[in-house]
């Protein structure tokens, strides 16, 4: 059943078993989970249904770091949350992404790609994937009657990508969930802060006001933090009733580490030298019988180890060349070519490869709350301090050299980088991946993180958080299947966990 | 301005005659050698396109280089040649026909190998390179 919060009454207290708060697409995944079970939800949502400018505007921040970006557009506050304009690409973190490397400080997830498995695959059904299989991209080539390139695998390989309709959970689960007699979602209910109990190791209440201004109060048993990866952090350092620094900072996690993909599109521009290059399999959505699927090139993973390098992928896309000096076809004949018309020094001939990047884990890089800048409601805003490591700047480098390397080897065509033109500045298209990642990280101690492996918050009996502030290290993929994966498992480890 | 190759075989075989009715043996060598060393690089340069464009970086390439700016024509056809095994004294034509594959090979392997160069933001073979220097300094010979 839906709420609007804007029509109750001035300090009602709502009660019930589980409360989670954010309907995006980890909420709104939990709450599935829990339709029909004897267990009471509670979702309380920001927003409406719709887009609402002043309600948007409480995402806005400040950018203090080495790069910014638009708070308030990165993340949208309305029921579906940010997946009312995502993009719906996904495909699984890799087993090496979880592992502790010992050249990335700060790696390694508590959990392994194993420990996932199975809610990766239930996932697909929630994020109207089909049954991709992601390892097997012989059946795609097969499927989509194209070929991969032969890649030398030593260096790179080509891997498959799901395509999401994109899922806008909003829409596609609303009436499934306004059905739910165990569910109620309030709307327009914004959390301002989760109350500490003053003498027990948990959560009391939570604190809540409706968009209008009532407010409320919400006890459950167990409570679920789903607003987003920089949500998650603000509304913790926000709950300082009890513990002055907020809540799971006893070490001064809570807001550190926080980092997105690092894009370049282009980062690199392939100029062929090969007219009838097909390169359909990397470039554009292919509709498959029951999925939408398309490939991206990746780093060898032993590469990656010898190399000490980081994830990353490639897409290509046709978009404006960089460079200035089209050296188009001069190669031509050296890559075999001769029979064909040569083609001109022209710039119509080339495609971009479009650089997703594994960023370095950095505790510098935070997510802090304004002193001076507060919201509607007089919560302090927040300042996003993100830090960019020089490492990201080698391994974007060795990414795009790469790339470049494979399409000369194979008598390709060549690759320009403003990367290969000054090595020691990110290029003036660096974006981010507008993915809010390890605010509130996962680890084994209290003392690396502010979570554990079942994304309870340290020291607070209570408390859950879900989405991807709990990302320790980010890999190249998008991270919704794994935001989706890890709310599924963590819905089996409460439902376990209920008395 | 493609480097030109004006003497025809004919006019070949006419100067070496007289060359040899001069009596001057040392200098007919010469010439003969001289030819060919044109034919090679002709060949090498052969293998780029859009004249303009591989002079231009040829010309770049040598600036950020001065290694190479030591070198001559000649000396730089050989220091290439020597990559795929052969050099100017000893190349037959046989071998200047095989050249021409192995030296494919060869630009495919500095890709292997991380034998590269960047020029202007390109990321271009070492050998590809050298062959664009190659015709940069030939075309100004
Ligand atoms: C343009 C764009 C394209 C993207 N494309 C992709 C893609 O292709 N693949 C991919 O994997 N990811 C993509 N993403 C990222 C993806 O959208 C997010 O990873 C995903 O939506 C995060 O889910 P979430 O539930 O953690 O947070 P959100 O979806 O952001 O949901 C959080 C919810 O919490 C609510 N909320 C916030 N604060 C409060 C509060 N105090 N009280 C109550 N409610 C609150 C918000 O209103 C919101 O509804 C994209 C993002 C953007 C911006």
């Amino acid at each position: 059943m839906f709420i609007d919060s804007r029509e109750l009454e001035k300090n009602q207290l709502l009660q019930a078993d589980l409360c989670i708060i954010g309907a995006g697409a980890a909420g709104i995944t939990i709450a599935r989970e829990f339709i029909g079970t004897s267990k009471k939800v509670i979702l309380l949502e920001s927003g409406g249904f719709e887009f609402n400018q002043d309600i948007q505007d409480l995402n806005r921040g400040k950018n203090t770091g080495h790069h910014s970006f638009d708070l308030h557009v990165n993340r949208l506050r309305f029921f579906g949350g940010t997946t009312n304009h995502w993009a719906g690409h996904c495909r699984p973190l890799e087993a090496i992404d979880f592992e502790k490397k010992p050249w990335v400080p700060y790696s390694g997830w508590p959990i392994n790609r194993s420990d996932l498995n199975e809610y990766y695959f239930k996932a697909q059904t929630i994020l109207e994937l089909g049954e991709p299989d992601y390892g097997d991209l012989g059946a795609f080539e097969k499927a989509t009657n194209l070929k991969a390139l032969e890649l030398d695998n030593k260096r790179l390989q080509s891997v498959v990508y799901g395509q999401s309709p994109p899922t806008r959970f909003g829409k596609v689960y609303r009436q499934e969930l306004e059905n739910a007699a165990n569910i109620d979602i309030y709307l327009y209910a914004n959390v301002l802060t989760i109350n500490a109990h003053p003498s027990l190791s948990g959560i009391k209440d939570l604190s809540v006001t409706s968009f209008t201004g009532q407010p409320f109060t919400v006890q459950a048993n167990k409570y679920i933090l789903a607003t987003g990866g920089i949500e998650n952090p603000r509304l913790l350092l926000l709950s300082n009733n009890v513990y002055p620094q907020g809540l799971g900072n006893q070490n001064d996690l809570v807001g550190r580490f926080f980092m997105d993909h690092l894009l370049l599109r282009p980062g690199l521009d392939l100029s062929f030298t090969h007219p009838g290059l097909n390169l359909r399999l990397y470039h554009g959505i292919h509709q498959l019988e029951g999925r939408k699927q398309f490939a991206v090139m990746t780093i060898a993973q032993n590469l990656l180890r010898a190399e000490k390098l980081a994830n990353f992928r490639a897409h290509l896309y046709r978009t404006r060349p960089r460079y200035q000096l089209p050296i188009g076809g001069v190669f031509s004949d050296i890559d075999d070519f001769a029979g064909e018309n040569p083609l001109k020094p022209a710039r119509n001939n080339s495609i971009g490869v479009h650089l997703v990047l594994d960023p370095t884990p950095n505790p510098e890089s935070r997510i802090t709350l304004s002193q001076t800048d507060v919201d509607r409601f007089n919560q302090p805003r927040v300042n996003v301090k993100w830090l960019i490591d020089n490492t990201d700047l080698n391994n974007a480098y060795r990414a795009m050299e790469l790339i470049a390397l494979e399409f000369g080897r194979l008598g390709l065509g060549r690759g320009y980088s403003d990367l290969f033109k000054d090595q020691h500045h990110w290029p003036n298209n660096l974006e981010a991946g507008k993915h809010h990642c390890g605010t509130t990280r996962m680890a084994d101690t209290p003392q690396l993180g502010v979570v554990d492996a079942d994304c309870k918050v340290f020291g607070v009996d209570n408390l859950y958080i879900a989405g991807s502030s709990v990302f320790p290290t980010i890999g190249y993929a998008n991270p919704t299947f794994t935001i989706v994966a890890l709310a599924l498992r963590l819905s089996d480890h409460i439902k376990s966990n209920f008395v | 301005m493609k480097f030109h190759f004006s003497t025809t075989r004919r006019q070949l075989s006419k100067k070496i005659l007289v060359l040899f009715s001069s009596g001057s043996v040392l200098s007919a060598c010469d010439f003969f050698t001289k030819t060919t060393t044109d034919e090679v690089i002709k060949t090498l340069t052969g293998l780029l396109r859009h004249d303009q464009m591989a002079i231009k970086l040829g010309q770049i390439y040598l600036k950020t280089n001065p290694q190479l700016q030591l070198l001559d024509a000649i000396q730089l056809a050989n220091r290439i040649l020597q990559k795929v095994d052969l050099s100017l004294e000893t190349i037959s034509a046989t071998e200047l026909t095989s050249m021409t594959e192995s030296l494919k090979r060869r630009i495919h392997d500095d890709f292997s190998n991380d034998s590269v160069v960047t020029i202007e933001g390109w990321l271009l073979s070492q050998t590809e390179t050298e062959l664009c220097a190659l015709y940069f300094l030939s075309s100004n010979a």
